[in-house]
Parts: structure tokens; C-alpha cells; sequence
């Protein structure tokens, strides 16, 4: 199952749950651009999450190799990285990359990745190294 | 298409709430409560702890780059063999002019090969600086000599065996079994601790013994090699 599927199935199962869930499509049409860039990950759950939070127009939750990725879309990404830093706080490890208008946050939260090798794989394959 | 622009993260420290943020460029020790072992995240990132000994590191642009020898902490992550003091080309504001200098003495690894230029010859499986020396060369190198006297205990790294003469142009101190002893380049000779001085073409075949860390898992090493110098 492509990456783009995974997500939209994702998000389509779990609509209702949030009062603030995006429209399916938005999600979809958020996310698919960085996410069909990881074709060797197992990318999976996608779901909207609060996008003025963060001062964005957009943004999506979801998981690559047991890493939480956080998308959000930016009219200006220069604002939108410094805001994303929150997103990484609290994690043993983060990055923050920007493409486009899309600013990614990637977090290890639950610690599964101590030596980065699983975070710099999703790292190389979004920057095309 | 969607480009990817690294982003320069513009809080070395910085907290957030109750959370530390910490940003580093490239690979770097964990701390010894992690792992003893390297983080292998290129590019910029971020932790939620700071460098456990910041003397291997250099600061600046509001992160930390790891300027030692990866081996101590990870045999088998990629690395380079250098042999003496040279530009650090790996920090995020490196643009072919150098910012901060390795003063490593004799051979060491780098998780980074050099990049290409004339500046750098490869012999004998290790890269030398050719280079001119920038002008706060000298002036750092006492400050900075501390990073060398880390790597002077045998204990710490395996040092790689390099046993070729410099190539022609490179200044520097060598490594031999009867000390460190002189440098030598196209008729430039520095003596920085004293120590007999060889002069090539002479061929010396040297015989001692290192101890060394082994990784986790493995009994501390004693191994012997011979250095011949053409």
C-alpha cells in the first residue's frame, strides 16, 4: 500500500474522532509531497492536528520508522521553523528541514532511536541524499 | 519540486517551557548515559542534552560540531584518516575558507573526508593538509592544545597506521617509536615538543605496543605493529 493511501486510509478511519480534524483530502494533499519521498520507511497514521497552534495554515501527525512527524504548511517557513521548534522540544532527538512551504518537524519521542541511524535515513531520503 | 533548505537553528540552549533544546551539525557523541557510541545524524538537529565533553566540539552558529575522533566512541562508523593539523571542513558555516582548525597531532580519524581540492593529498591512506595555515593558526593552537593532549593517552583511540613519508608540502609533527619528533615539509621544518629529529629519506622500522579501548563486548587490546618510513 502506497505511503499516500496509508495516510488517507489513516485519516478517513479516524474522522469524528477530533473536532478539529481537516478534511481528509487536506491531510492528503498536506502530507503527500513529503511522505511519498520515503518509500523505504513504514510510514503510517496521519491525522490533522491543531494547525493555529503553531501558527500554521496546515498541519498533520504522523509516524515514519517509529518516529512522530509533524507537517505543517507556512506562508513564510522562515516563521513557520522557529514556531516548529516546539514540536521537537521534549524529544531525545529531532531535526527540523523545510521544503517548500511545508516545514517537517521529525521527533523520537519514545526513544527508540538513540544513535539517529533511523532518523538520518528519513532525514537523507527527504533531503534526496 | 519541493527543495530542501537546511535550516540554521538559531538557539544554541534554548528552552522551551521546561525543555532544553540543544542543536548540533553532523555526528557526535552521545553522552555515556545513552550509549557509548556516536549519533549519527547529519545535518543540522537537535537534542535534549548538552555535549558531554564540549572539548571535542567547536560552537558556533548557535550549535555544536564534533571535531574529534569518532573512533573512540564507534569503530565501525565511517570515518576518515588524516595525519596532523588541518581545516575543519564539516561545520554548517564552512564555505572553503576554514573557521576552526583540527590540531590533532599525527594520525586520526574524522567521520568527514576533506573535500576535493589541491590543498589535500591523499597518501598512504591518509589525508594531509598542503595548504597555507590561516593566520590565527598559531594563535589558537594553544588553546586548542588540549584536544591534542586528549588524544596523546594511548587508551583513548586506536591511532591508524600510516607509514609513509608526508607528502611533499605538508608541515607537521610525526609520530615515531622514539617520540614525536620533527615535521617536515619542502625544506620548513617546526619542532613543537622536543623530540629527536628524523630526517627523510630514511627508512626507520619502529616496533611498540598500543592499549586501547575496545567497543562494549570486547576485552581491552594489546596489539603490536611495525612503521616503516621511506
Amino acid at each position: 500500500m502506497s505511503a499516500r493511501l496509508l495516510v488517507l486510509s489513516f485519516v478517513l478511519a479516524s474522522c469524528g474522532d477530533k473536532a478539529a480534524v481537516a478534511p481528509a483530502s487536506d491531510v492528503a494533499t498536506l502530507v503527500a509531497p513529503i511522505t511519498d519521498k520515503l518509500t523505504g520507511q513504514r510510514v503510517a497514521g496521519f491525522v490533522a492536528r491543531d494547525a493555529a497552534a503553531l501558527g500554521a495554515t496546515a498541519c498533520a501527525v504522523g509516524e515514519v520508522d517509529g518516529l512522530e512527524l509533524t507537517i505543517c504548511d507556512y506562508g513564510d517557513p522562515a516563521v513557520g521553523a522557529k514556531a516548529m521548534r516546539s514540536v521537537v522540544a521534549g524529544a531525545q532527538s529531532g531535526a527540523l528541514r523545510v521544503y517548500g512551504t511545508r516545514v517537517v518537524a521529525l521527533a523520537d519521542r519514545a526513544k527508540v532511536d538513540p544513535r539517529g541511524q533511523a532518523m538520518n535515513r528519513v532525514l537523507a531520503a527527504l533531503d534526496g541524499r | 519540486m519541493l527543495q530542501p533548505l537546511l535550516l540554521a537553528l538559531t538557539i544554541a540552549s534554548a528552552t522551551t517551557g521546561d525543555t532544553t533544546i540543544v542543536d548540533y551539525y553532523g555526528p557526535h557523541p552521545l553522552p555515556g548515559s545513552i550509549d557509548h557510541a556516536m549519533c549519527w545524524i547529519e545535518g543540522p538537529h537537535v537534542h535534549a542534552y548538552e555535549p558531554e565533553d564540549p572539548l571535542l566540539f567547536v560552537h558556533d552558529d548557535d550549535s555544536w560540531t564534533f571535531v574529534g575522533d569518532p573512533s573512540e566512541y564507534e569503530q565501525a562508523s565511517p570515518s576518515t584518516i588524516y595525519y596532523g593539523h588541518h581545516p575543519v571542513t564539516w561545520t554548517a558555516d564552512y564555505a572553503g575558507e576554514p573557521t576552526h582548525y583540527c590540531y590533532i597531532s599525527g594520525p586520526h580519524h574524522h567521520w568527514h573526508a576533506p573535500p576535493e581540492s589541491a590543498a589535500w593529498v591523499e597518501k598512504g591512506g591518509a589525508w594531509w593538509y598542503v595548504g597555507a595555515r590561516p593566520v590565527w593558526y598559531e594563535e589558537r593552537r594553544v588553546k586548542a592544545k588540549r584536544i591534542d593532549d586528549h588524544y596523546a593517552h594511548e587508551h583513548v583511540i586506536v591511532r591508524p597506521v600510516v607509514v609513509v613519508a608526508p607528502p611533499v608540502g605538508w608541515v607537521g609533527v610525526t609520530f615515531g617509536a622514539r617520540g614525536v619528533s620533527a615535521s617536515i615539509g619542502f625544506g620548513r621544518v617546526e619542532v613543537v615538543r622536543p623530540a629527536p629529529v628524523y630526517v627523510q629519506p630514511v627508512v626507520i622500522i619502529e616496533e611498540h605496543d598500543h592499549h586501547h579501548h575496545r567497543p562494549p563486548g570486547h576485552a581491552y587490546g594489546h596489539y603490536k605493529h611495525k612503521e616503516k618510513w621511506h
